[in-house]
């Protein structure tokens, strides 16, 4: 099949469309996630977004739209939680991604159990993007383009130095709510891309790619941008020459990028030295 | 002119007692060295002025308003003694630098071109322009801490709250170091609370020492501070030592009468 074949249908055309603004907004938060120290927060919202997602089941609700308050209400719980020292960081994503998929289990067993829906969500299938879905897609990319231009710098203070931050008269306790609350969004609208399993893939593998040879900032954003596309549009597209499942492909295809990037640092440091 | 004024201000955690019940001004001008052991409180006295954690009781007055509702934060500039950045952070020195202007900008936190070239100007000043476009975590301690110290200095602030910043230069930076400090006290007025255990390198260029151990041991000049019977009763053997050790690095201006002269050189760190 050929490329311009491809993007003949309609569900395709929503699929690219839905997955490149999804691939690019969890490319550009992944970064700041990454150098935070925070990549798994995309995992423990994802395990979250399972008991959204069987709840939307449940009461026969769109599950996406099901599982964005209750993403989003557990990012401000991770976040209090690691804010005031009380668990670390790494322990409350821990404790909310266990509590994700418990409460996810017995919701989804009241629904009927594992359904073909619900192994849609777990997995991903983004060639079932809906209409609305991609909608949102376009909204949310939108909010969060708004959101890092303009608080672009406030955000590099904040990843880079906390304290020197808050001196600086950054609001960072805003700053860090702002950055979980777009990762929640994200992390739900990125679940049907490449499912609950695999979301947190799409928020750490390209910004770490990209960080293996980019020098500034912008390019790293840039680079994690590029791989993040490529791998989603290229995974898409030889999921219909295999027949394969496009999310795996999309992830399998990060993982060569990232090799790549790694090769290219491993070759350069070789050359310095 | 009060710049900083901290009443009754007392820190707990975990149940036990960090800082009791300190009381003390600065106003402006002045040039204050912070001393006192590990332990002591000194980090966590800064980090309650700045903000960074809330104590359980006190007051804290900056530039005439409360610590609460202070917003005015290009008026201070803060230095800790190791950048506690992201060891894989892509931004250079020229970027790192820049950040310090943020608090200058209201509302959205652009930058311009004007700010590019303040940023320029203090990087040359501060002899850090040759490794502007250097990613930051590939610089030396020495270079870093100098990059964060153009950073803290860019908007002119007029008060300076340094936590042990030369801990990571070597001797001959270290001296470059405090003169650019004390050119800052002396030309700008800037004042100047420093935390440090390196009395000898310090002593002469300060006009106060604070001495804490969980509470104040001791607020005054240097005059005071070498004629002090709450140093004496507070270093007790040590004193003599100590005072013949700011005779010798000239950091007591009077002659003080110990009768005792033993012409040792006891050490830098004194505390």
């Amino acid at each position: 099949m050929s490329f311009a074949e491809f993007i003949s249908y309609g569900f395709v055309q929503r699929a690219l469309i839905s997955g490149v603004l999804v691939s690019l907004i969890t490319a550009l938060l992944g970064v700041f996630l990454v150098l935070k120290r925070l990549s798994l927060l995309g995992d423990s919202l994802s395990h979250i977004a399972l008991s959204g997602v069987a709840v939307g089941l449940l009461l026969n609700v769109t599950p996406v739209f099901c599982a964005l308050p209750i993403v989003m209400l557990s990012s401000l719980g991770v976040f209090k939680l690691s804010k005031n020292n009380k668990i670390y960081a790494d322990s409350a994503l821990g404790i909310v991604s266990s509590a994700g998929i418990a409460l996810g289990l017995i919701v989804a067993a009241l629904a009927g159990g594992f359904n073909t829906d619900l192994m849609g969500f777990l997995f991903g299938n983004i060639l079932t993007v809906s209409t609305s879905e991609t909608i949102l897609s376009i909204v949310v990319f939108l909010i969060v383009i708004a959101c890092l231009y303009f608080f672009y710098n406030a955000l590099i203070a904040t990843v880079f130095d906390e304290n020197f931050a808050k001196t600086a008269g950054v609001d960072v306790d805003k700053i860090n709510i702002l950055l979980v609350l777009l990762s929640a969004v994200v992390v739900v609208l990125a679940v049907k891309t490449v499912g609950i399993m695999l979301v947190s893939a799409l928020i750490i593998i390209p910004p770490t790619s990209a960080l293996q040879i980019a020098k500034k900032f912008k390019s790293v954003l840039i680079y994690s941008c590029a791989f993040s596309v490529f791998a989603t549009v290229g995974g898409l597209y030889l999921s219909f020459i295999f027949n394969l499942p496009p999310s795996a492909l999309i992830i399998v295809l990060e993982l060569i990028i990232l090799c790549v990037c790694g090769l290219i640092k491993y070759g350069k440091a070789r050359k310095t030295n | 002119m009060s710049i900083l004024e901290v009443k009754n201000l007392s820190f707990s955690y975990t149940g036990q007692t960090v800082l009791k019940n300190i009381n003390f001004k600065i106003t402006e001008g002045n040039y204050i060295a912070l001393l006192g052991p590990n332990g002591s409180g000194k980090t966590t006295l800064i980090k309650i002025l700045l903000g960074l954690l809330q104590s359980q009781k006190g007051k804290i007055i900056l530039f005439g308003s409360a610590l609460k509702k202070f917003n005015a934060w290009q008026n201070i500039g803060y230095l800790e003694q190791k950048a506690n950045t992201p060891h894989n952070m892509p931004l250079t020195a020229f970027g790192v630098v820049r950040l310090g202007l943020l608090s200058t900008k209201k509302g959205l936190k652009l930058f311009n071109k004007e700010d590019n070239k303040k940023t320029d100007a203090i990087m040359k000043k501060l002899h850090c322009y040759s490794y502007k476009d250097k990613l930051f975590s590939e610089l030396s301690g020495g270079q870093q801490q100098r990059v964060l110290l153009a950073r803290t200095l860019i908007n002119e602030p007029k008060f300076l709250i340094l936590d042990e910043p030369s801990t990571a230069l070597d001797s001959s930076s270290r001296e470059e170091f405090f003169e650019i400090i004390s050119a800052l006290n002396e030309e700008n007025k800037t004042t100047i609370l420093l935390v440090t255990h390196d009395i000898s390198q310090v002593g002469k260029y300060v006009n106060k020492f604070l001495i804490l151990d969980k509470q104040i041991v001791f607020y005054g000049s240097k005059e005071d501070f070498c004629n002090s019977a709450e140093v004496t009763e507070y270093f007790g053997p040590y004193t003599q030592h100590l005072i013949d050790h700011l005779h010798t690095t000239g950091t007591c201006p009077l002659p003080h009468n110990h009768g005792h002269n033993c012409g040792h050189n006891h050490g830098g760190e004194m505390l």
